[in-house]
């Protein structure tokens, strides 16, 4: 009697039955009838080579469904007993089997209604597997993830289109009406495990790993059922990474999870966008995508961004709230407001308005450092934030400092001394003589008007901003220093008045209070060119908007429906304003000018073409850009270009050089073809289709499509696709098919088919 | 799937270059691994930039040698194309598609950020019908020869720490953490994706 073979021996036998599964999967019902047994085994490498064993059978492809079936059958007991076993491999391997069992079982029990026996067994299986979601093991629940969702595929209704029906895609469908077994109320349940798959979006912690494996297994769920798109879809567009917890400290582990979920949303939406799983979410989920790809690099950041940016905006008026309460009262003044008196050595508005001590830091802030837009943003907050009362205190100080510098200079002047270096002796004063002692508070700071606009008539009291010192009488200097003095003639006022100070407010008024703007110079071609360049830019970045922001949406008087009638731009969308361009470009530019001023016409010819050169470059540079995204710009801007000349200018040459049409579009092939794929086959079609005219030279453009071993299915097919619709260039297509069938030994296996149906005699011969 | 029995894949653009030292590596240090390319064509450097040679999947790495070394044997031995061709060469017979596959693996590892959303792009659109769990790694490569020495090596010691866990799955992030602490150089990726 032989001595019993040890583990390695029994497992290296084992591996000899694989081998020879492999060799030919016809083996398989025989070896895993034979290797059953070792399920049951205490031993635990033989129940993981078991487990494992019985994945590969049903992974494999060499086996047909219905051996699949029965074997599923054959298993499911020692699948039973193998869903009891503490080894987290045995398990794992066992939930991936039962993933595969669960529908198979299910297709035999739903074709026969007396199989009570293995219902039972498959609801048994069914609990079991369920009862291992909780665990610790990553693994374990991720696979129980994956049986949940497969749960969902089998107990939810399939498609009813036989065309579009999988012999393999088992579903409720499946069930007749009236099944003994078989309850359709097993949707609902359906519709609980799909919740309880999606709850983990939900929870508070979050694990990397289990959320990818949770995405990537919803989405064959996407596929299958489609109408559980919606739910699972919106449920992730929900899930806000940012607001989840990781971990609870900083580590490299929490910065790596982070990481890997971001970039896991990222994929798995990019392909639902891809596939167009729910059409009507695509808008929202682009701008997740966008809003992922702008995410913080880590939890710690995000939190940090979220703390600053979505404090609730009650309690940010709560605070600004509470701080004018704490000022109302005692107003705290954390300014330098004991200098009324004027600043003295050389004299700037900063030295004049400060409030601030010298040696607070905020002193030595540079504010022209900001750009515009943000210093008027922070002036105009602190305006509105700031109160009345400390405002007019500060007002008060200001006012005192520059009358006293008034004062100061005036005495200087008349005892000889020379002010001019300061940048506020400046002859617009306009002094008040209207005294308002009674109010404290300058009527120019209570009544500020705005300026007039520009072109309309202002007078020197429209501008200046007069206002009375109720101390000393003296007037405030007024605010346009800086403006160019010879625009504002009522406000000139010489030196000798000024150094008298006797100008009155009415005094000024009495003089000829007219405005006159001098003409500006003309504008030289070049500052014209880059004014042009820049309003081209802003008009082609306003494609990038989302039409719904801007304010007219709706175009109205789009009456005329008549396809030849119908105006251009009908509704808002993203690229009407390119239409204009378009329009601008081709009716426009070109047209105007031209029918209407006869003289100058070739000096006007040639700046008009410049113009439109710059345009069409402009717009060449943002088509060919994203071609694949941007083709219908392509077409629309060429269609515009050839209606232009060989419609409205009946022009008659049409070669490249002569044509604007022709040679743009030469060029934006020939930029373009370089970078088509493959999988770029429909677009380049469509835009060959597009094109309002060919001819051979644009024809000549796919020979290099073609010959390229990687591409040439695209370019072959473009031609194909152009000899049986465009008739005009049937011709010419052909001519190079039959080129590149002469002179290209691997390509003449794809150009046959198409010389033999257009011309055989190339082929016979 | 424990230790010496988890099945090993290694992904790059064209089969030649990363994947290819990674697949060396995981080869000699006795791991049962596979590689492939994501890309739609395997592109060599050619004698300028704009003239790539572009070979389909499947060409033999012995003929894309043999035609190297007739179109310019000096030029092709001073970029080490012919060193990286004879390297391949030793270790499977042609550059292999990820698309055209039809394995299951336990770990893939991905040399780019590009290809790792490719295999799991790929693994979304397959369906997942095969219910086996895997683990997709990017570990992001520069393409040249140096640094697919430096992340080929990388990768062997990240498959070692996989191989030695005593619950791959559980573990792997505080793996992948200890890893990325040695080798900042090399960014990670990580998913658990289907078959």
């Amino acid at each position: 009697m032989s001595a019993p073979l040890s583990i390695e021996e029994q497992i290296e036998q084992l591996n000899k039955a694989r081998d020879l599964v492999q060799a030919d999967p016809a083996h398989y019902p025989q070896i895993v009838h034979g290797i059953l047994p070792f399920a049951t085994r205490p031993e635990v490498q033989l129940r993981r080579w078991c487990s494992g064993f019985l994945c590969d059978a049903f992974m494999s492809s060499g086996i047909d469904q219905s051996t699949k079936k029965s074997l599923a059958v054959t298993c499911l007991s020692s699948l039973l007993n193998l869903l009891g076993d503490t080894d987290t491999w045995v398990l794992r391997n066992t939930i991936t089997c039962s993933s595969f069992v669960y529908p198979l079982i299910f297709a035999v029990v739903a074709s026969d209604g007396s199989q009570v026996e293995i219902w039972n067994n498959l609801l048994q299986l069914k609990s079991k597997v369920l009862s291992h979601w909780e665990s610790s093991h990553t693994g374990i629940r991720a696979s129980c993830n994956k049986f949940a969702s497969r749960l969902v595929a089998v107990q939810s209704h399939g498609s009813k289109d036989p065309r579009v029906a999988q012999p393999s895609d088992i579903s409720l469908s499946n069930v007749p009406q009236g099944h003994p077994l078989i309850s359709l109320s097993l949707e609902a349940e359906a519709q609980a495990y799909l919740d309880r798959i999606l709850f983990i979006f939900s929870e508070e912690k979050v694990s990397s790993s289990l959320i990818t494996a949770i995405v990537y297994s919803l989405s064959s769920l996407l596929r299958t059922r489609p109408t559980t798109a919606t739910k699972i879809i919106n449920t992730i567009l929900n899930f806000d990474l940012t607001k989840k917890m990781i971990s609870s400290s900083d580590t490299m582990e929490t910065k790596l999870e982070y990481r890997f979920i971001a970039k896991c949303l990222k994929i798995f939406f990019a392909n639902v966008l891809k596939n167009n799983f729910s059409p009507k979410l695509n808008p929202r989920i682009q701008k997740h995508i966008q809003y992922l790809s702008n995410l913080p690099r880590s939890i710690n950041e995000a939190k940090k961004r979220s703390a600053n940016s979505e404090e609730p905006e009650n309690l940010k008026r709560q605070k600004v709230d509470e701080q004018r309460q704490t000022l109302t009262p005692t107003p705290a003044l954390p300014f330098n407001m004991t200098t009324d008196v004027a600043p003295t050595g050389p004299i700037s508005y900063a030295s004049l308005y400060t409030l601030i001590n010298s040696s607070d830091g905020l002193a030595s802030f540079d504010a022209k450092i900001l750009p515009h837009n943000i210093a008027i943003n922070i002036a105009l907050a602190g305006l509105a934030a700031a109160n009345d009362d400390t405002f007019n205190q500060c007002m008060g100080v200001v006012r005192k400092r520059y009358s006293n510098l008034r004062n100061r200079e005036n005495s200087n002047r008349i005892g000889g001394g020379n002010d001019n270096e300061s940048l506020l002796s400046t002859p617009y004063t306009a002094q008040n003589s209207i005294s308002k002692s009674s109010n404290p508070i300058p009527d120019s700071f209570n009544n500020y008007k705005p300026a007039p606009q520009i072109g309309s008539p202002m007078t020197a009291t429209g501008r200046a901003y007069e206002a009375v010192d109720s101390s000393n009488s003296t007037a405030l200097k007024a605010d346009f220093v800086n403006e160019p003095r010879a625009e504002y003639i009522g406000a000139v006022v010489d030196s000798e008045e000024e150094a008298g100070n006797k100008v009155s407010l009415r005094n000024v008024e009495n003089a000829t209070p007219i405005f006159s703007l001098s003409a500006p110079e003309k504008l030289s071609n070049p500052v014209k060119i880059s004014a042009f360049d820049s309003i081209i830019d802003r008009i082609i970045s306003y494609s990038t908007l989302d039409p719904s922001e801007e304010s007219s949406v709706s175009i109205v008087g789009a009456s005329d429906q008549t396809p030849l009638n119908k105006a251009v731009i009908e509704e808002w969308t993203k690229n009407s304003w390119l239409s204009f361009l378009n329009r601008a470009l081709t009716r426009g530019i070109i047209l105007g000018p031209n029918e209407t001023m006869n003289s100058d016409t070739s000096a006007i010819n040639t700046s008009n073409s410049v113009f439109a050169d710059r345009i069409r470059e402009k717009l060449f540079a943002y088509c060919t850009d994203s071609f694949r995204e941007r083709l219908d710009v392509i077409t629309g801007w060429l269609n515009e270009e050839w209606y232009s000349e060989f419609v409205l200018q009946q022009k008659s040459d049409k070669t490249v050089e002569n044509s604007h049409y022709f040679k743009w579009a030469t060029k934006v092939l020939d930029n373009i073809i370089p970078f088509v794929d493959n999988n770029d086959w429909k677009v380049f079609i469509r835009l060959l289709s597009d094109l309002p005219e060919l001819n051979a030279a644009l024809i000549s453009r796919l020979k290099s499509l073609c010959i390229d071993p990687d591409r040439s299915q695209t370019g072959i097919r473009a031609l194909k696709f152009l000899i049986m619709l465009r008739p005009p260039v049937k011709e010419s297509c052909l001519e190079i098919v039959e080129d590149i069938y002469k002179s290209h030994e691997d390509m003449k296996a794809s150009t046959e088919p198409l010389l033999k149906r257009y011309r055989p005699s190339v082929v016979n011969n | 799937m424990t230790g010496n029995n988890i099945k090993f894949c290694t992904v790059c653009a064209s089969n030649q270059n990363r994947s290819m030292e990674a697949h060396k590596r995981l080869k000699e240090a006795g791991f049962d691994v596979n590689s492939y390319g994501t890309g739609s064509a395997v592109r060599l450097p050619g004698p300028s930039i704009d003239k790539p040679n572009v070979y389909s999947f499947g060409t033999p790495y012995e003929k894309i040698f043999a035609e190297l070394t007739s179109q310019d044997t000096r030029l092709y031995q001073q970029n080490g194309l012919l060193k990286m061709l004879d390297r391949n060469r030793r270790i499977k017979v042609a550059p292999e598609r990820w698309y055209e596959h039809k394995l299951v693996f336990d770990v893939v590892f991905t040399c780019e950020e590009r290809c790792f959303d490719a295999v799991c792009d790929d693994l979304m659109n397959r369906g997942a019908n095969l219910n086996r769990l895997v683990h997709v790694i990017n570990v992001d490569i520069k393409d040249n020869y140096e640094e697919a020495l430096v992340g080929g090596q990388g990768i062997l010691e990240l498959a070692n720490m996989l191989a030695s866990a005593n619950d791959l799955d559980t573990d792997i992030i505080d793996i992948l953490a200890k890893w990325q602490q040695d080798h900042p150089k090399l960014p990670l990726m990580h998913a658990i994706s289907f078959f």
